[in-house]
């Protein structure tokens, strides 16, 4: 009878914490494995909140900065660069109150503000803070009292300690975790010694481990306490265990598992995606058993300072025998109205006379408008002065070079919606006749594709599971003997490779490597260091014209896996109308992937195609060009309205983005149509040269160098990636054909004259809209906070198991994107950090319609991760969503319609 | 001869000192004019050693420095591309530029005293470099386990030269061949300080933290150390070789202090699973090897390897960064039903011991090439690609061998005859045997008792976590420490 309560609180108590557990597991971030990196919202955990409040949190959890600093801002109005005029606008929208009376004076909060922004803050004078001092007192504020004891919210116990004592706490804590996390969830389970029981479960493991430790040892025999408390054998016994010693409310323990993790994001986002992936059934880790290692470990060590230094061993005393902080002779607040009182030339007895009720409002206002508030309303005016310029420029007339065609274009080319494609295809545009579309750069096939080497890629998305299953073949157009030929030598290539590899690292192969062949390395030593090889181009590299992707074959219905005829068709169908590209067509139809060939980069796959899962993109443009090429396919799209003509042929194309080199897939194209691909490589060739023209330069280099950089091993800059994105534009091409944007877009293509029922402009925002907000997120935070949400320089950069980063030569694993691909130099931004402007042309009225069917949609654009403008033809103006739902009309002109522009012509 | 090598070094290094000395100003110009320089310096070494006589002492000399000049050149080159627009860029060029300039002194001298000048300046810049360029946060515990490390092998080296050169009466390494016998007892105190001098430069155990925490520092930096400063100790014995030979204790140890060292590096890079950190287990173990070597008397084997491990393990460290995405790949296929394989090598150890009259250290050698063979054909067992990749196997190992094999019969005419020292035979079977059984725990993924796992794992931690210390604090330094924090 006594003993049901007992266990069915334990069985609660163990049901509370899964669930806190799974709280605190929500705010982590992504953790992506560098071979399929992906750039993604390291603040994806807080997207519920609005951005300022969501990045406040973060900078209470983790100490990472969510907004440039005010000093950035600052110099950028000094040199003319961010215009006073918005800045007041951006700070009057957001202010509560405009004027604050103090005893009887109006004081104007506005231009107090823009001072701090433009001119910094200015130390008042003693008397007045003396007198800031008592009217807080008397008001109650700031009473900062030293004797405090460890805020549970805001730090956790360790660094807390740290702070108090410089014990180096965490430091031993980190040498001691991250030490056995590497050694039990990084190993290669061939070329290391796993640590004993890491089949059973990370935390039994670590249980093993430490009853092997000396500190355990130390700390048992010190304090009265049995081993098995200090180290229980379950996981949830352990944390619910650390919790009670550290006297915890239950109310607060959500808030400090949180902290915890946080105090380790990397590892902890990690162990989440270990978790939900098949790597966890050898290593089988749960978030439950980090936080019980980080748990027990900071019990151990806190009980081991205690005994060292003859503190009582339970947490209250031992906190009540730490020395006092001395409380600031001001607190922040009375500081804050002082300075404030300063600025308007008060005396002090206005604020002696001054009621408490009138100090409390107006600290308050200005403890809310602190520097960090001031700089996020300066990122807002950055916004909106690149929205204006964006749009305005949009309505300018373009060049008549870039006219559309009229008739039939001599190809019409889709590309990746990749910012990396909006300069190309402007230099494209500008050879002659040629239309280009933009689509997702998966083309819509979610497929994971297994080579002929072993390696294996899910082609899509990371939002999307791989819905297909292709295997490389040996193109069928060959010889039955070259195919073999072709087939043998793919499956080998990775043979040398792999027995190198394996030699090196082996405990006794490894010296006879050395001797054997270590006088060889001088070779490529020299040519690393002073002659980079020129780099074979990254199609024929990875994906020679002999091996392609198979759907085309007759083996498509006796193969498992591969998408079926009706699967194809609506692949099909979907590019169509979704990109609004309609006849006339062209002769060719060419559907460029991209990716980047780059050398010695960890990051090589944050350059490939993030669409595709951060690969190369030109295997699903291959595969939808073989599905587009099908009979069948082609006479199911007739029946549905879209009549390709037999002389149009679909070919993939692949664009190398650090060379700017294009490669055409055109080995199966009729004799016919040669010509035609000769043509247009020839233009394409013209407009690569145009683009590296432009992309050195943004580089600050020649044009000629971008070769070697794609080659350096040394280069840590091959290329600016999507650097420097800032909108998002879904329109025809019309629209913005002729225009230089910048390589900061992402274009969408989309007519909604041809979207009756707007599931098209749905399946656009609520996916590929999506994906380039984590891109822009991702950019925006490695930038304003490199040490906390990128990874650091790359010269320092440590991989970790083939699949992560560290910096140096211990520590936490490092998500989101190095330092050299935000910054031009240390200290030197290149990516200029904006939220993402979503430019959509169509009714105002149509998109509110989608946003209120997804309710995910409609919050991050009502939390401001990202702003949207409509071009509403129908009303014949821009249109700027307001949080909440509104429109507001913008009274800048809007641009010319295809027709409109035809008739001028 | 000896004098033009020397008088060709002086004018390098300073040249170098010149180009550190404006480096600040113009950092990346200083990078590739000392690149160059270094350069021109390999080149006139190389050129050097088809003329110089066959006096073996210049042969090394010339030898050494035509591999410091190189890895120098080298990386110097490729940082002028990796460190570019790095914060750090000025103490960075100034630091290596020093660095090469001080491992060329110390490679190539003929003089004791300038020989210590060298090693000591290497130290400090070392020291400094790591400290103003490694990874935020671990910069100063990385700057001061270095310090720590390198007082006392300093010491250790001060001791060495002092008492050679007094007891020789002439700081010349020449003087050491013919010193007269009442030199003895200094000179084998001087052994004895060296060997103290070589375990810590070479990071042997259990000196071998400095060098996993200096993993810290930029990637062209670990290149420079990995490849030419490690090696000091290495160079120190073979310009120390007479020292050594004259005391077979000395000897001795240094063969127990390399075994010890390969088991302990061999063991940090199988609980490592950062690539610098196995890198640094490697090198631990590598230099350990070149010990045995020096152990054996072998003096020519060892320098053989110093050579190709300083280029070997330059070109890894330059490319650690693309060492992404190879986990998972078939090559990690279990090693069923071959793990036994991996204990032939020491069985081939000693029946050749038995069976030929070949030295010990080209048994190990031959030991070390046959499992390349053996691991080479399993893989591609493994992977299915047999009979195919028994070519490309057998492509792997056969110019290993060859080059074993002729490398280390040629090259006893460049420096000293090996020295056979019969007992040691069973200590390298033995280590052979431990290595051995590693392997074969590794292939047949066995996991290690607890308490050897736990000790392996500390081992492998450059900071291995500490108790906090038991001398209870007063108050007041409570307060101090709050403060200055």
């Amino acid at each position: 009878m006594s003993k049901t309560p007992v266990a069915a609180d334990a069985h609660a108590m163990e049901a509370q914490l899964h669930a806190a557990l799974d709280a605190a597991a929500e705010r982590l971030p992504h953790f992506f494995p560098l071979d399929a990196f992906v750039a993604s919202n390291p603040l994806q955990g807080f997207e519920h909140l609005s951005f300022d409040e969501a990045v406040a949190q973060a900078h209470m959890l983790c100490g990472g900065r969510g907004q440039l600093p005010l000093e950035h801002y600052r110099e950028r109005v000094a040199r003319g660069r961010l215009e006073p005029d918005r800045l007041r606008a951006a700070v009057v929208a957001a202010l509560p109150a405009h004027v604050a009376s103090l005893a009887g004076h109006d004081l104007p909060f506005t231009d107090y503000l823009l001072a701090r922004i433009v001119d910094g803050a200015v130390a008042p004078p003693d008397a007045l803070l003396a007198a800031a001092n008592a009217a807080a007192t008397r008001a109650g504020l700031g009473t900062n009292d030293g004797a405090a004891g460890w805020p549970a919210e805001h730090t956790t116990l360790l660094a807390w300690l740290d702070t108090r004592l410089a014990a180096g706490l965490v430091e031993r804590r980190d040498a001691l975790v991250c030490a056995f996390l590497r050694a039990c969830l990084l190993a290669d389970d061939d070329t290391a010694l796993p640590p004993p029981g890491a089949t059973t479960g990370l935390y039994t493991a670590f249980r093993r481990h430490l009853l092997r430790d000396p500190l355990l040892d130390g700390v048992a025999a010190g304090v009265d306490i049995p081993r098995v408390a200090l180290l229980p054998d379950a996981p949830e016994a352990a944390v619910l265990g650390a919790l009670a010693a550290l006297g915890l409310d239950p109310d607060r323990r959500a808030g400090y598992l949180c902290q915890q993790l946080f105090s380790l994001k990397g590892w902890a986002a990690f162990v989440a995606w270990h978790a939900h992936g098949a790597r966890a059934q050898a290593r089988p880790a749960r978030l439950l058993d980090l936080l019980a290692v980080l748990l027990v470990t900071e019990r151990l060590l806190w009980l081991d300072l205690a005994l060292a230094h003859g503190l009582p061993s339970d947490l209250h005393g031992l906190v009540a025998h730490l020395p006092h902080v001395t409380a600031p002779a001001e607190s922040a607040a009375a500081t804050a109205l002082a300075a404030f009182a300063a600025w308007h030339d008060l005396p002090p007895t206005v604020l002696d006379e001054a009621s408490a009720d009138e100090v409390t409002t107006l600290t308050d206002t200005l403890m809310r408008c602190n520097e960090d508030w001031l700089a996020l309303r300066c990122l807002e005016a950055e916004e909106l002065a690149y929205r204006d310029d964006l749009l305005t420029q949009l309505a300018a007339p373009a060049p008549a070079t870039a006219a559309c065609p009229a008739g039939r274009p001599r190809a019409q080319m889709a590309f990746c919606i990749d910012v990396r494609s909006e300069p190309l295809r402007r230099a494209l545009e500008a050879q002659g006749a040629y239309d280009t579309y933009g689509y997702a750069g998966f083309f819509g096939i979610a497929l994971s594709y297994a080579r002929l080497d072993g390696s294996t890629s899910a082609q899509c998305p990371v939002l999307l599971e791989p819905a297909y299953h292709v295997h490389e073949q040996a193109a069928p157009r060959l010889p039955a003997q070259t195919r073999r030929q072709h087939v043998a030598g793919a499956r080998f290539a990775g043979l040398l490779p792999a027995i190198k590899r394996a030699l090196k690292r082996h405990p006794l192969a490894s010296f006879g490597v050395v001797d054997g062949f270590g006088l060889l390395s001088v070779w490529p030593l020299l040519r690393d260091a002073i002659r980079p090889a020129a780099p074979p181009p990254r199609a024929a590299a990875t994906l020679g014209p002999w091996l392609e992707p198979d759907v085309a074959g007759d083996a498509v219905a006796a193969t498992p896996g591969l998408p079926g005829d009706d699967e194809q068709f609506a692949i099909a169908r979907a590019f169509f109308e979704t990109t609004g590209l309609a006849a006339p067509f062209a002769r060719l139809l060419v559907l460029c992937g991209h990716a980047a060939s780059t050398t010695n980069n960890a990051y090589a796959g944050a350059l490939d195609c993030g669409a595709c899962g951060g690969h190369e993109g030109a295997t699903n443009a291959r595969l939808l060009a073989q599905i587009l090429e099908r009979k069948e396919i082609r006479e199911r799209l007739a029946a549905h309205g879209i009549a390709l003509p037999v002389d149009t042929h679909a070919l993939a194309a692949l664009h190398d983005t650090t060379t700017d080199r294009v490669t055409l897939f055109d080995d199966d194209l009729p004799a016919s149509h040669t010509a035609d691909a000769r043509a247009l490589a020839r233009a394409l060739e013209a407009a690569a040269r145009d683009n590296r023209v432009l992309r050195a330069l943004r580089l600050g280099t020649t044009a000629a160098d971008l070769q070697r950089r794609a080659a350096d091993a040394a280069e840590t800059r091959p290329e600016w990636g999507l650097a420097g994105n800032a909108a998002f534009i879904c329109a025809p091409r019309a629209t913005t054909r002729g225009h230089d944007l910048g390589g900061r877009t992402f274009l969408h293509s989309y007519d909604w004259t041809r979207d009756g029922d707007g599931a098209v402009l749905t399946a656009i925002m609520s996916a590929p809209l999506v994906v380039a907000q984590w891109i822009n997120a991702q950019y925006y935070f490695s930038s304003v906070d490199n040490a906390t949400w990128g990874s650091g320089s790359k010269v320092t950069q440590n991989i970790v198991g083939g699949l992560a980063v560290m910096q140096g030569e211990s520590g936490d694993l490092r998500l989101g994107l190095p330092a050299q691909s935000v910054q031009a130099d240390d200290g030197r931004l290149y990516h200029e950090p904006l939220r993402l402007l979503a430019v959509i042309e169509a009714p105002a009225t149509r998109i509110s319609a989608v946003l209120a069917s997804n309710e995910t949609l409609r919050a991050l654009f009502d939390n401001c991760w990202l702003r949207l403008v409509a071009l509403d033809r129908e009303a014949g103006a821009w249109c700027a969503y307001q949080p909440g739902g509104a429109w507001q009309r913008l009274t800048l002109p809007i641009p010319a319609t295809s027709a409109q522009l035809e008739g001028a012509a | 001869m000896s004098e033009l090598v020397q008088g060709a070094l002086a004018l390098v290094v300073i040249g170098l000192l010149v180009i550190a000395l404006v480096a600040p100003a113009a950092p990346l110009r200083a990078l590739r004019a000392a690149s160059r320089l270094a350069g021109v310096a390999a080149v006139g070494a190389l050129a050097a050693i088809s003329v110089a006589p066959a006096d073996s002492f210049t042969r090394t000399s010339l030898l050494l420095l035509v591999l410091a000049a190189t890895l120098a050149c080298a990386v110097l080159a490729f940082s002028v591309r990796h460190m570019r627009g790095d914060r750090h860029l000025d103490a960075y060029a100034r630091g290596v530029v020093l660095l090469a300039a001080a491992t060329l002194l110390g490679a190539g001298t003929d003089d004791m005293v300038v020989f210590a000048a060298a090693w000591l300046a290497a130290s400090r810049i070392v020291v400094e470099l790591i400290a103003q360029t490694a990874a935020p946060e671990q910069a100063t515990r990385a700057a001061a386990s270095a310090r720590g490390s390198f007082r006392l092998g300093d010491a250790a080296l001060v001791i060495t030269v002092l008492l050679a050169a007094l007891a020789c009466a002439d700081s010349g390494f020449a003087a050491l061949a013919n010193a007269d016998a009442a030199a003895a007892p200094f000179l084998q105190a001087a052994a004895a300080a060296l060997l103290v001098a070589i375990v810590v430069r070479s990071a042997a155990l259990p000196a071998q933290r400095w060098l996993l925490a200096s993993t810290a520092a930029p990637t062209p930096v670990c290149a420079l150390l990995h490849a030419g400063f490690v090696n000091a100790g290495g160079i120190a014995a073979l310009k120390f070789a007479p020292l050594l030979t004259a005391a077979p204790l000395a000897l001795f140890a240094l063969l127990a202090g390399g075994i010890a060292a390969i088991l302990g590096g061999t063991a940090i890079g199988l609980v490592r699973a950062d690539v610098k950190g196995r890198l640094a287990g490697s090198t631990v173990a590598q230099m350990g090897y070149m010990l045995v070597q020096c152990g054996l008397g072998a003096f020519a084997h060892a320098l053989f390897h110093i050579l190709a491990h300083g280029v070997f393990k330059a070109h890894a460290f330059l490319r650690a960064n693309g060492e992404i995405g190879v986990a998972g790949n078939a090559a990690s296929t279990p090693a069923r039903g071959t793990e036994w394989l991996m204990l032939l090598p020491s069985l081939l150890f000693f029946a050749a011991w038995g069976l030929t009259d070949l030295a010990l250290a080209d048994l190990v050698l031959l030991s070390f090439a046959a499992t390349l063979g053996i691991e080479a054909l399993s893989l591609a067992w493994r992977r299915g690609c047999l009979p195919q990749g028994v070519l490309r196997a057998l492509a792997v190992t056969i110019p290993a061998l060859l080059a074993a094999v002729v490398v280390h019969h040629l090259l006893p005419t460049v420096v000293a005859a090996p020295l056979p020292i019969a007992p040691s035979a069973h200590l390298l079977g033995a280590m052979l045997g431990v290595l051995s059984i590693l392997a074969y725990l590794r292939a047949a993924r066995v996991a290690l008792p607890d308490a050897l796992h736990a000790a392996l794992l500390r081992l492998a931690n450059a900071h291995p976590p500490q108790r906090a210390r038991l001398a209870p604090l007063p108050l007041a330094t409570l307060r101090a420490a709050r403060r200055s924090s």
